[in-house]
């Protein structure tokens, strides 16, 4: 009998709210990756010569900040299955699910912030083009002219990183069952489907294509949100019967 | 040795800050929570008005550009413009298009030099149409090359030879060295997959030509000579 009896959902907040107090890391590795991205975004050019011609474009893009964010969001997902961070859930009376429930809550808040810094971090990049070259191209619809396409960015940007991250923490999980994954899942990817499924480019490319070639937000959404949930229940299975603590 | 003067001194000063920094022993600044939430803030908080400038800038100081053509329409305007100088329509040519009109006295020959030097650089495209009044006098028009880059036109920042006459001669040369330099921002491949404001554009180079089109109306009596390097068109009765 208890007086209190914990419930889940009360359990699962808790640890959530410490793992946003106590792994404030993130957020500093997530500000210099987004940093490093924006810093080497700047100009960079390219020339074409056309007998007497010759054209000189010197191009900005925010394509390496989203590229960082997208690692950095893999990278924290199969930091979130390592040990040190796993035994953080014994600080509180809880079980495995609750622990899960608590990571991936985490995971999906910090990439939506991940997300949305990733896709304002172009504002940054095209204001300091725009300061040092009065005569610049802006390719970009503004905040107030189209809201529903910079919503959209948005979306896409929290979207893809937090697939990232859901795959970042599969992977974590699988190798905190066995370290002898990390050969079989880099075999998995870019050796067995070249070879058996006979795919120029292989299985890598299909996958690729199969979200980055939908041209349809919903349908995109979707296929993100059953991709993360699988990814999420494989890692609960996987690390369902490992040892408690070592 | 002055020369060096300002370096040595910095040097100098760098040193001086080293070592007393040294006999202070400062405690180590860490990173904690704190500094951690205020770092991040800023830094969102510099996103968010970097975000509201632009959308301000875009409206207030937005500069000239070239504007946004796809190669499929400069396609459709250069055979538009070609149609209609092949069927003697020229009435309903697009005035914009047109760079010169010019007439020049002739007599009984006309000769047409190519003045090209560069191998990249095509000799223009020439039309000449004869006319039934013998007036002595060549009626020249000159259309713009039609020039895409990045899907956007720099027709007007080419650059163009205008043909240079001289008595019964007109010498065709090549466009002048022109070197445009252009800057611009894109949002990311991936971030632009479902908006309007697609990257399939990017580094999409290379255009109609360089080359102006020439129209000339040349009295029916007029014997025209012509280089063989020369691209010309009749256009026939």
């Amino acid at each position: 009998m208890y007086l209190t009896e914990p419930r889940l959902i009360d359990v699962v907040k808790q640890q959530f709210r410490y793992k946003l107090n106590a792994y404030t890391g993130v957020f500093t590795s997530l500000l210099v990756m987004q940093l490093i991205g924006i810093f080497i975004s700047f100009e960079n050019s390219s020339s074409m010569g056309l007998g007497s011609l010759t054209i000189i474009q010197r191009f900005s893009s925010n394509d390496a900040a989203v590229g960082f964010t997208l690692i950095w969001a893999l990278s924290m997902g199969i930091l979130l299955t390592t040990i040190a961070h796993r035994n953080d859930a014994f600080s509180f009376v809880s079980n495995r699910m609750s622990h899960h429930l608590a990571s991936i809550l985490f995971l999906l808040s910090i990439s939506t912030i991940g997300g949305i810094t990733a896709s304002l971090s172009g504002s940054l990049i095209q204001f300091v083009t725009m300061i040092r070259n009065h005569s610049a191209i802006i390719e970009s619809a503004g905040m107030f002219d189209t809201p529903y396409d910079f919503s959209i960015r948005i979306l896409t940007a929290i979207l893809y990183t937090v697939l990232f991250a859901g795959l970042g923490y599969m992977i974590g999980a699988f190798i905190q069952r066995s370290k002898l994954v990390i050969p079989l899942i880099l075999v998995a990817i870019f050796v067995f489907p070249y070879f058996l499924l006979g795919i120029g480019g292989g299985f890598l490319e299909e996958v690729v294509l199969f979200y980055g070639a939908e041209t349809s937000f919903l349908l995109f959404l979707l296929k993100v949100s059953c991709t993360v949930a699988a990814f999420f229940i494989i890692s609960m299975a996987i690390t369902n019967k490992m040892e408690v603590r070592k | 040795m002055i020369a060096f003067m300002p370096i040595l001194l910095l040097i100098l000063l760098v040193l001086g800050a080293v070592y007393g920094g040294i006999r202070v022993r400062p405690k180590m600044w860490q990173m904690n929570r704190k500094m951690t939430y205020v770092f991040f803030s800023a830094y969102v908080v510099i996103l968010l008005l970097a975000t509201i400038a632009i959308s301000v800038m875009d409206k207030t100081s937005s500069a000239e550009y070239p504007q946004q053509l796809t190669m499929k329409e400069a396609d459709q305007i250069d055979q538009s413009l070609r149609d209609k100088i092949l069927s003697k329509d020229l009435s309903s040519i697009d005035p914009s298009l047109i760079l010169e009109s010019r007439t020049h006295p002739t007599g009984e020959t006309l000769r047409l030099k190519n003045a090209t030097y560069d191998s990249y650089d095509e000799p223009p495209s020439i039309y000449i149409e004869r006319k039934s009044e013998h007036d002595d006098l060549i009626e020249e028009t000159i259309y713009k090359p039609l020039f895409i880059a990045d899907n956007l036109d720099f027709s007007d920042l080419m650059g163009y030879a205008l043909p240079e006459w001289n008595r019964d001669e007109v010498v065709f040369h090549s466009p002048p060295e022109k070197e445009i330099v252009y800057t611009s921002y894109q949002d990311a491949y991936l971030l632009s997959q479902f908006t309007k404001t697609q990257a399939e554009k990017r580094g999409n180079f290379g255009g109609m030509s360089r080359q102006i089109i020439v129209h000339l109306l040349v009295p029916a009596s007029t014997e025209i000579e012509a280089d063989d390097s020369l691209m010309i068109s009749y256009l026939e009765d």
